[in-house]
Parts: structure tokens; sequence; C-alpha cells
């Protein structure tokens, strides 16, 4: 049991952009991370347009010192061609970036084995103000800490007996929504061993901050 | 301030004095504040409240990111950092942007489209006076045992149940919001029939101002938005007081909530967004000298965005267990929403297409909103997508995100008008160089606070403190500093909107600008009478009929509106402490309708007649009657989350009682016979007064009124029934729960109705009506027939199915 090398930097603590720089560790973050970094190089790509055209026009069109008011002609046309371009060239970047995440979502919907795959680890996770408790029949380990093998295919089942919670392993790219009453399923397979930090996502009372517990991948 | 502001108004004070009886000098600045209904009064009453509690919810803001700087800080403790985290989030929404938002449409709506006030006077000072001690009470939520609401702006439940949230800060948070909710519906309903009825000759639909136009499709939210969270506290409070189980059964509870809430959360986005655009672009129009590009397209994808607005809101629940299509669907359409902020962009970049810039404050401001909002947007894009949301959901990435769009793009936008138009309010100048500077301060602090979140975006919010070795450190303390930054740097606004009261002049129309407000002299003139009849060259068509400023001079003054609203305010906070605090508000808030309905009765509160303008398309409408159907439109959407919530419910609950064993369906039936008839006897009565017979209308009312006591008889005698069948102590269930709740509010409808019926039949007997004057009849029918409609539809959900 250590410590992943990637997860920490050398004083322990882990580096603000570590993200881009993850290594495969799960197929889920695997997936994720693809996702992200498609859409980070189109919000750059779009966002370097617009405000770059923004500041463009106000360097280009500046008014010149001493230039009366300007006037105002209003055509009356309408510009259909442009606004019908900039409406096409949105909707296929986003069709195509939707059509990313509709087939990321598949990996997260579909564990390689199916929900009832009878050999992997099955935990029912429960969210109580202010803890995590694992429950499995193979026996998961101590309150807090969910032990599980490297390699394994993990699904849990979530759940809170009070009130909403969301349960996040962040470096695995996992969450979902611990809801009284509600059961929800997430599936990971890490292929490493480490350990990794998992959180409450939504706000839960004054321990929220402190709704921690560990996932052990031995 | 406001007393400086009044010296400029002194012009108005001999008119004041007329109506109050002569008033002295020492007091009669703060009467006209109090009892004014000017809207450009109302105005910056709604502007410098508003900066009231942005100032204290900055310092919330303030003492989060202190706590946040270094990890493991103990500067608040964490019960603490939760109030603060869900009092900053509330009243910045709904308490500031909102309300600015407001401030600015109360004040330039009716100059920009050449309208004398708005529609309905004394409604824009009671949404006002709402707003007002709304925020007080909310604000008091500190000061009760348990502290103020805690669980987050979005309360979701459960944690907001009488079990997580023992003390009565939600409870008084809850009614706050009530009342807040209730503010912006009046005030809504007011500023639609305004821009629909009220616009001057040649002021058609598509030659809107921008802001106006902008308005316009926000106060639409306004209307479909609110109502939802209306009926979701009224289930809240109903948990909390009367036991029922809404949000903490599992059949309702957390998914229930978050439905609800999110269906006026999200639309409320868009909401405190759009007035800023709508400053924005004709800010940008009027510094670049040119018209604003691609018009006709921008009034349009403005509509598509507050249609889209209704469907997007379930990207918010993408992890609550929601089917996978579900999902799809919620992710394609708020992938479309940013289609139209798309052309948007387009249209207010192109707008500066061979113009000539000029960059001024507002500018600076509008361009910074401009360059935000694509920022703040396209990170909305992330969070749109149902995979990306699974790491991204709860986190400070979000924080990023939504402070972009409200902060950045918002405020940035309405602090652009602000400058904007100051000369306009004022007659004076603001100081360039201190606007100039609070504009860098505010534009390099605001990035420094939010830019570095979204590389947090494993850091869940809301968390009062984190260990050094998760890495948020740094961001953190960079994020704290720019808050160091930017939020001392809004006092540069405020003292230099306190010294443009001694600024120097202002010229009539600073920039140049050709929309309507700059032609109709600044609000405060020169005692000298700087009066424009006659300039109007509104949108360059020379349009005429501008009144603005011997209109202003017009309006009177009510001492009913504050009344009405303290009175309201206090029976909601009533419940909170008690039942005599109820009763008391109860009785403050009689006096107030009482006096409202005399003033009415005496004929005492008059309006000039307004010259006829642009209708279009309700040319044909009484305004009071195109106020009602608006009022019944959210009305509708009131009832139908309550019926949404009980469908929910019913599919969600397996054990719903057979018909007949809870309530008698031959009951029902005989009740659901009277409603029908007292339909009837009501519009019997309205073709009695059209054909001139006044004994007829007050025969029918009566009739009516009978009817109407008889059906609320029968359903007090069956809440009878099922109040005692009750055991004590235990949670009421859900179908109980749902009746008393459905079936309450619209007693409380009906109730209404009969009260008004008391006020046409005495007004009736006076000679009130006759075959010309016949509109309250004709109101109150439509209302009573909206009451009886629900009915129809509550009838066979509860009793038949």
């Amino acid at each position: 049991m250590y410590s992943l090398s990637l997860n920490l930097d050398r004083r322990g603590r882990r580096p603000l952009l570590r993200r881009g720089l993850l290594a495969i560790l799960a197929p889920t973050a695997d997936t994720w991370q693809s996702l992200y970094n498609l859409y980070w190089v189109l919000a750059v790509a779009a966002g370097t347009i617009t405000i770059g055209s923004l500041v463009f026009f106000v360097t280009k069109f500046r008014a010149k010192p001493g230039s009366g008011p300007a006037q105002h002609v209003e055509d009356g046309k309408i510009p259909i061609r442009t606004v019908l371009i900039i409406v096409i060239v949105m909707a296929s970047v986003l069709a195509g970036a939707g059509y990313a995440s509709f087939h990321a979502i598949g990996v997260y919907n579909n564990p390689p084995n199916g929900w009832n795959d009878p050999n992997a680890l099955h935990v029912n996770v429960t969210g109580q103000r202010f803890s995590w408790s694992f429950n499995c029949t193979s026996g998961c380990g101590v309150p807090a800490v969910l032990t599980v093998p490297h390699n394994k295919i993990v699904i849990l089942n979530i759940t809170s007996i009070d009130v909403f919670h969301s349960f996040g392993i962040p470096d695995l790219r996992v969450k979902a929504d611990a809801i009284p009453g509600k059961y929800n399923l997430i599936w990971f397979q890490v292929s490493t061993t480490g350990t990794f930090p998992i959180l409450c996502y939504e706000l839960c009372g004054a321990g929220h901050a402190f709704m921690r517990a560990k996932l052990v991948v031995t | 301030m406001l007393r400086a502001l009044w010296g400029r108004a002194r012009f108005h004070e001999s008119k004041a004095r007329g109506h109050l009886g002569g008033v002295s000098l020492n007091t009669g600045w703060l009467k006209r504040w109090l009892f004014t209904t000017n809207h450009k009064e109302v105005g910056i009453l709604y502007l410098v409240t508003s900066f009231y509690f942005a100032f204290l919810a900055g310092i919330l803001a303030f003492l989060m990111r202190t706590q946040l700087a270094f990890p493991s800080e103990t500067f608040l403790q964490p019960p603490q950092y939760n109030e603060a985290v869900t009092m900053h989030g509330l009243i910045m929404v709904l308490w500031f942007l909102s309300p600015l938002g407001i401030a600015f449409a109360n004040y330039f709506v009716p100059l920009q489209i050449g309208a004398a006030d708005v529609a309905f006077a004394r409604l824009n000072a009671t949404s006002y006076w709402m707003y007002v001690f709304s925020g007080i009470t909310a604000f008091a939520s500190f000061f009760v045992p348990g502290g103020s609401p805690a669980s987050g702006w979005t309360n979701y439940s459960p944690l907001t149940s009488l079990q997580f949230s023992p003390g009565s800060g939600e409870t008084l948070g809850a009614a706050a919001l009530i009342v807040l909710a209730a503010s912006n519906t009046v005030g809504t309903v007011n500023i639609l029939v305004t821009i629909l009825w009220h616009r001057a000759r040649g002021v058609s639909f598509v030659k809107l101002p921008m802001f106006t136009m902008f308005t316009f499709w926000t106060m639409l939210q306004f209307l479909w938005a609110f109502p939802s969270l209306i009926a979701g506290l009224i289930m809240l409070e109903a948990d909390r007081l009367l036991g029922t189980s809404f949000f903490t059964s599992s059949a309702g509870g957390s998914i229930l909530w978050d439905h609800v809430w999110w269906f006026f959360g999200h639309p409320e986005v868009y909401i405190v967004l759009l007035p800023a655009f709508g400053i924005v672009a004709g800010i940008i129009a009027t510094f670049s000298g040119r018209p604003v590009y691609a018009r006709k397209p921008l009034f349009a994808a403005v509509g598509i965005v507050v249609l889209l607005s209704y469907m997007v809101y379930g990207h918010h629940m993408f992890l609550t267990g929601i089917s996978l299509t579900e999902r799809e669907v919620f992710t394609i359409n708020t992938e479309m929403i940013s289609i139209p902020f798309g052309v948007l962009m387009l249209s207010f970049i192109g707008t500066m297409y061979k113009g000539a810039v000029k960059l001024t404050t507002p500018m600076l401001f509008a361009l910074g909103s401009v360059i935000i909002f694509v920022i703040g947007g396209l990170s909305g894009v992330f969070n749109s997508s149902l995979a990306l949301d699974i790491a991204l959901r709860g986190t400070y990435f979000v924080v990023a995100h939504f402070h972009y769009v409200m902060v950045g793009a918002s405020e940035f936008g309405l602090f652009a008008g602000i400058y904007y138009w100051l000369p306009k309010m004022t007659g004076r100048m603001y100081n360039e160089t201190l606007g100039k500077t609070h504009f860098i301060l505010s534009f390099v602090g605001f990035n420094l606070i939010f830019f570095p979140m979204f590389f947090l975006e494993d850091m869940p919010r809301r968390i009062v403190t984190y260990v050094a070795s998760t890495g948020w450190g740094p961001a953190n303390f960079v994020a704290t500093v720019g808050a160091f930054i930017f939020i001392p740097s809004q006092l540069l606004l405020v003292y230099n909107m306190g010294m443009t009261l001694r600024g120097p002049r202002a010229p009539m129309n600073p920039w140049n600008s050709t929309d309507r407000e700059w032609v109709s002299g600044p609000s405060m003139p020169h005692p000298v009478g700087a009066s424009s009849h006659g300039i109007g060259i509104g949108l360059g068509n020379g349009v005429s009929h501008a009144t603005s400023e011997s209109a202003h001079e017009a309006s009177p003054l009510s001492s009913r509106p504050i009344i009405l609203c303290l009175g309201f305010a206090v029976s909601m906070a009533g419940l909170a402490f008690g039942l005599p605090v109820i009763i008391i508000g109860l009785v403050i808030l009689a006096g107030g309708v009482f006096g409202w309905a005399w003033d009415d009765y005496r004929g005492r509160f008059r309006l000039p007649e307004e010259e006829e303008g642009e209708r279009w398309p309700f040319s044909k409408v009484p305004k009071d009657k195109l106020a009602m159907w608006t009022f019944l439109g959210s009305e509708a959407v009131l009832f139908g989350i309550l019926l949404g919530s009980y469908a929910f419910i019913r599919v969600n609950f397996p054990y719903w009682p057979t018909p007949g064993v809870l309530h008698d369906i031959n009951f029902g039936t005989i009740d659901t016979l009277i409603v029908i008839t007292s339909s009837l006897t009501a519009y019997l009565g309205l073709q009695s007064i059209k054909a001139g017979n006044r004994r007829g209308l007050i025969g029918w009312l009566g009739a009516t009124l009978l009817l109407g006591i008889i059906s609320l008889g029968i359903k007090g005698t069956e809440w009878y029934g099922l109040i005692t069948n009750l055991v004590p102590g235990s949670p009421i269930g859900l179908p109980v729960s749902s009746y008393l709740v459905t079936t309450g509010i619209h007693g409380a409808h009906v109730l209404a109705g009969l009260l008004i019926m008391i006020y046409l039949m005495k007004r009736a007997a006076t000679g009130g009506f006759s075959a010309e004057h016949y509109g309250s009849v004709e109101n109150f029918n439509l209302y009573w027939s909206f009451v009886n409609c629900v009915w129809l539809v509550v009838f066979p959900l509860f009793y038949l199915l």
C-alpha cells in the first residue's frame, strides 16, 4: 500500500495541473479525461476566436480622437447568412461534443460484464451524516475505508439514510448522488494499487467538509 | 444619499404636499420616499436597496474567502460557514442581481417606450416594499435560534426538514422567499403590461430598445419560474409546520425538491443575466455609433433562450439517478441553448464592425461583461455534458462557471448600466477616472478569484476547510487575493455614485444615444425646468408623444402599499414566530388592503389617462384584463407545479388508497356541481351589468358568494374529518399531505374571491358599475372561472383516480 507517485508530488502535495497529465489508471478516469481534454480544446478555440475578434474590433474600430459622433444608420437588412453560419457551425461542433459525451456515458453505464456480474465485487455504500460506510459479503474493511483488489471490477450501490449526499472518488472520475430511498449504481476498476480519497460533494450539514473516506486498492 | 436625491426632486414637492395635506418640510422627503408610486423613484429605491443587500452578501463572501485562504483555517466554524455560504448565494441572486435589473426596468422601460409611468403605479410600490420586507425577514433569520438557512442556496431537502434544521431560521428564510417571490410576481405583471400596453405611437414591438426588449423576455421568465418556487416553499413550510411529508418521504423527497427547485432555479440564472445583456447591447451600440447588428435575429435568439430555459434544468440532476434518456435530452437541450447565445455574441461583437468605438467606463464594463460571459458560457458547455458532469458536479469548477456568468457577465453588465445612466438619473456626470479604475480593479480581481477555481475541479463546494495535502491551497490563496481586490474596489462605485450628485452638470444626451430615454430630460431635472416636450426623436423616425416629464409630476403618493406589504411580511414571518405574530400581520395587511380598496371606492387614487399608443397585439384588451390574464398565467404555473408534485408522488408512492377510501366521492361531486354553478351565476352577474342591470349584478354576485361559502364549508368538513383522523405527532401521510396543501391553496384562492365579491357588491350598490364600466366584474369573472377550473382538475385527480 503506497501512494501513487503521479498522485502526489515529492512534498506530498498534489500539483495544481496534475489532471491533464494523469496516467491511465481506470477506464472511467481515462474516458473522462479524454473527453475533458476534447472539451478544453474546443472551448479554448471558441474562446480565442470570440474574445480575439472582440479585441480586434475594439482596436481596429477605435474612434479617432476629435472625430464627431458616428452615424446610426439602420439599413434594416437581416444578416441572415452570417447568423446561419454561426448557428450551423455551433450546432455541428456541439453535435460532435455531444456525440463524444454520449459515447463516454456508455462506458459509465456499462460495466464490462454487466451490472449483475457475479465476478465483480458488489459493495453497498451508505452515506450518513458525516461518514460513509461500506458493506459487502466478502468484507471490505473497516468503516470509512473501502478496500478492493486492483484490476477487480467494483460495483457500488449507493444510498443515504438521512440527507442528500453525493459520493465521489475524484481520482477515478466516478460520482453518484446518495439520496434517501434511492439506490444509484456506479462501477470502477483500478489497474494499479494506491490510496484515493472519497469525498462528499453535496452540502449535508456542519460536518460536510469532514465526510471523507478512503479507497484502498491492494 | 436618498436625502440628497430628494433635494433634486424638490420640484415634485408641491404636488406631494397637495396630496398629504400639508406635510412639514422636514419629514416631507421621508414621506415622499415611503409613499411614492412614481416609477423613477421606485427604481431608485430598488437600486439603493439592492446595493445594500449586495453589501451584506459581499461581507459574507469576504468572510468565506478569508476562511478558505489557507488550509486548515478556523476563522469560521462549520455552522457559521454554512450560513454564510447559503445566505451569500440567496441574497446575491435574489436580493441583489435580479432586483438591480428590476430597478433599471422600473426606471427606464417607461422612458424607453415613451410611457408616462408603469401600468400600475401602486402595484409598483407594492412589489418594492415586499422586496424590502422580504430582505429584512431573510436577514432576521441570522438572529433567531438555530441561525439562518444553512443548506446552500438550493435548499436541498431533506436537509431543510425539521429533523435536520430544527431552528426557526429555515422557516423564516423560506417565509422571506415566499414574500420575495410574491413581490416578483406583482412586479412582473406590472412591467409586462407596461411593455405590452403603454408603448407610445411609433414604438412597435420590433423597434423596442434593447434593454426593454431583454426586460420583456426576462419578465416572461419571472412570470413562469417564480410560481414554482412559491409552490415548493409552501410544501416545505407545510412539512416544517404542519407535519406533512412532501420532502421527508422517499416517494417525494429529494428528487421532488430538485425538480421543483430547478424548474425555478435554472431560469433564474437567465433572469439575472438577460437584463444585463439588454444594457450591454444598448451600450455597445451607443459607444460604437452603430445600430445593433442583427437586431431581429437577436430578438428571436433571446426568445429561444427563454423557451429553452425551462427545458434544461435537468442538467442539475444528472447524478440523482434520473433515466439515461432524460439525461441525454437535457444534455442536448443544454447544448442547444448555447446556440442563441452564440447569436447574441455575434450581435454584440458585430455591432462594433466599422464603428467608432469609444472606451468609456460603461463601454469597458459592457465589453468586460461580454468577455467574461464567453468564458463562463464555454465552461457551461462542460457542465452540459452528462459524462463530464460526473466529475464536475458539486465542485469548484461549477462555482467558477456560475460566478463567471452571474457575477462577471451579469453584474458587470448591470454596473455598465449604472455608469451609463447615472447622468440620466442624477443630471450630473460621474468621475471617469474613478470609473475606469473601478473597472480595472474589478476585472483583474474578478478573474483572480474565479479563474483558478476552474483548476479545483475535484474540490467539493461548500466545504468549510481543507487540508494542505489536497493541493487546493495555492488556487484558493490566489482566489482570496482576488477577493481582497475585487470586493473593496466596489466601494469605488458607491463613492463615485455619491460624488456624482455633486459632480458637473451632464448634458442632456452625453453619449449621443438615439434611445428614447435620453431625449426626455433627466429624471431629477434642474429646477429651471428642462422640459423637453416635442424633442422626441426616439428611434430615429420622428416619434411624437414625449409625455414622461409632465406625467412624472402627476403620480400621487399612497401609504397603502407599504402598510400592505408590512402586514404581509409580518404575517409570513409569523410562520416562524407563532400565531400572535401572524394575527398582528394579518391585521396590518387587512388595514392596507382595506385602505387600498377604500381609495379605489372613493376614486382617490387616479392617474391621468394616457394617449393611446402601440398596443399590438392587445389593442382590443383593456389594461386590467391584460394584467389579470398575465397574473393567471403565473397562477396556472403555481397550480401546475402543485398538481405535478401530486402526480410525482402518486407515481412513486405504492400505497395510495383506492378512490372513495380517503375522500367521499358523493361529497366531492356535490361540491363540484356547486363550483360549476357558481361560475354560471358569476357569469350571469357580468351579463346583467353589461345590460345595465345593477340589481341583477348584486343578486347574482350574492348567489355566487353564497355558493362559494357552501363550497368552502363542504371542503372544511372534509378537512376537519381528515385532520381529526390524524395521529398526533407522527408525519402526515402523502395522500393526505398532498390533498391538504393543494385544496388548501385552492381554498385560499376561493376565500380571496369571496372577499373580492363583497367589495364588488358594495361598489355595485353605490353605483360603481354601469353598462359601460364593468371591468372589475369582468376581471373577477376571469379569476373566478380560473379558480373553478382548477377545481375541475383537482376533483378527478384526488377523488376519482
